[in-house]
């Protein structure tokens, strides 16, 4: 009889832990990238960075911010806004940065530097129109880093720099 | 007594869990119609029946952006190119894109030497600006609002909607998979693309949703959220008065200036607080910069 009620509790706690399980929320990283910080701060030390359609599963939900599992496995906060609850489509994250795998697989251009596409080449140059393409080409070679970018970000208190959002 | 209440107990967990799942299971339909009612609302039903059967993949999508933005640069009379003033314009762009529906793109920013008021873009991440609307804005949240409406148009697909509803037409829509790689088939649907985008522009309901698309990002990232609405503002004034022009060509290829800032405002009423950084310094040396820009000569063959 004792040993019948044991099974029952094991059986019950089982499906109890089914529950929890499968009660865990993920969410999807809807930006180009993010941090993930020890506290809500964005002064707070990065804990890491995740990437466009990241899966983050969901430890708190705090106001503006979540404390999230990163995929390395530590814990941090992240700003909602930067996370969604349904992943980015197939096509979306097939758009790596520029990046374009041709019929053969191999990766023929690179982010801010890839040039124009044969294609558009041959139309520009059916047009007469070389120096424009010279300029398109000249447009893709500028690159921004990410620490520009970042730099400009704080300075302009946009993305995790706004005003008021920590 | 005591098994009895095992058993309940066993019958409580089994029917919350039953109750979770199915909430679980309800929460995900729930989740997924909103996004498809959100595609069909974006795409509408036909143009989301000719993506199914024609397909656009990234490397075409940047041929055409590729090719259509030589053709913009060229109609423009070619590139301010000046280091600070595309420093700065692909600062504010990559600030945005980094945060678009469509961030893994590899996004440029380039302004166009033009006296012309307009901004444009081309499928794949192009988005220009003129040197003729850049010099009329009077804070950065405005520029950064003319670039959201235009990355706007590329995360929606807008022009590439109807390159795909012209393919759909042509000899490409028998033709195998890469067919469009064909030069003379490539060129003949630009040729067609182009003739109607730079007469008519794209559909009016294209520009309302880039509107609300790009009025959307510039409150996500964090800048002032009636930027497009100002700089919209300043444009319907030169529209009223002297600067045909300069403007005659916006006016012929865009919705009522008047429109878009009436559907604006009832966007940014729905916002409430819409307040953001709108800076001035940053924007000024820039336009500096563009207004005393002088193209290189061309080059001169050196007599034998």
């Amino acid at each position: 009889m004792h040993r019948q009620h044991r099974r029952i509790a094991l059986i019950t706690g089982s499906l109890l832990l089914i529950a929890v399980g499968a009660w865990a929320r993920t969410v999807y990283v809807n930006t180009r990238y993010a941090k993930v910080r020890e506290s809500q701060a964005s002064t707070a030390a990065q804990v890491g960075k995740v990437d466009f359609g990241d899966g983050l599963t969901v430890v708190t939900d705090q106001g503006g911010f979540l404390q999230v599992s990163v995929p390395n496995g530590k814990v941090g906060w992240i700003a909602k806004m930067w996370v969604s609850d349904t992943a980015p489509s197939k096509d979306g994250l097939a758009e790596k940065a520029g990046q374009s795998v041709r019929a053969g697989g191999t990766v023929t251009y690179t982010a801010g530097a890839r040039g124009l596409t044969d294609e558009a080449k041959t139309y520009a140059s059916s047009k007469s129109m070389g120096d424009a393409a010279a300029a398109v080409e000249k447009m893709e070679k500028f690159q921004v880093t990410d620490e520009d970018l970042e730099q400009f970000m704080r300075a302009a208190h946009l993305g995790d720099f706004r005003g008021g959002q920590r | 007594m005591n098994r009895r209440h095992f058993v309940a107990n066993l019958s409580a967990a089994l029917g919350l869990l039953g109750l979770f799942t199915c909430s679980c299971g309800m929460l995900g339909q729930v989740t997924q119609d909103v996004t498809d009612a959100g595609q069909k609302l974006a795409f509408g039903g036909a143009k989301a029946a000719a993506a199914a059967t024609l397909p656009i993949g990234i490397e075409e999508e940047v041929s055409y952006g590729g090719a259509i933005s030589v053709m913009v640069v060229q109609r423009y009379g070619g590139l301010v190119d000046d280091p600070a003033v595309h420093g700065y314009i692909n600062l504010l762009g990559q600030a945005l894109a980094l945060h678009a529906q469509r961030p893994n793109l590899a996004w440029h920013f380039a302004v166009l030497d033009s006296p012309q008021v307009n901004a444009l873009s081309a499928p794949g991440g192009y988005v220009f600006v003129t040197k003729g609307a850049l010099l009329q804005m009077t804070d950065e949240a405005q520029l950064a609002g003319v670039l959201a409406h235009e990355i706007g148009h590329v995360d929606a697909r807008h022009a590439l909607e109807s390159i795909k509803a012209l393919k759909a037409k042509s000899a490409l829509a028998q033709g195998a998979a890469d067919a469009w790689k064909d030069s003379a088939l490539f060129g003949q649907l630009l040729d067609t693309y182009l003739g109607d985008f730079f007469e008519h522009g794209l559909p009016v309901a294209a520009e309302f949703e880039a509107d609300a698309l790009g009025t959307g990002l510039l409150m996500r990232v964090g800048w002032y959220g009636a930027g497009l609405r100002d700089f919209l503002a300043i444009l319907g004034k030169m529209e009223a008065q002297a600067d045909k022009p300069t403007t005659a060509q916006f006016e012929k290829t865009h919705p009522k200036t008047a429109d878009r800032i009436s559907k604006l405002e009832e966007q940014l009423k729905r916002f409430g607080d819409f307040s953001g950084s709108r800076d001035e310094a940053r924007l000024r040396a820039v336009q500096a910069k563009a207004r005393s820009f002088k193209p290189a000569p061309p080059a001169q063959a050196i007599a034998p």
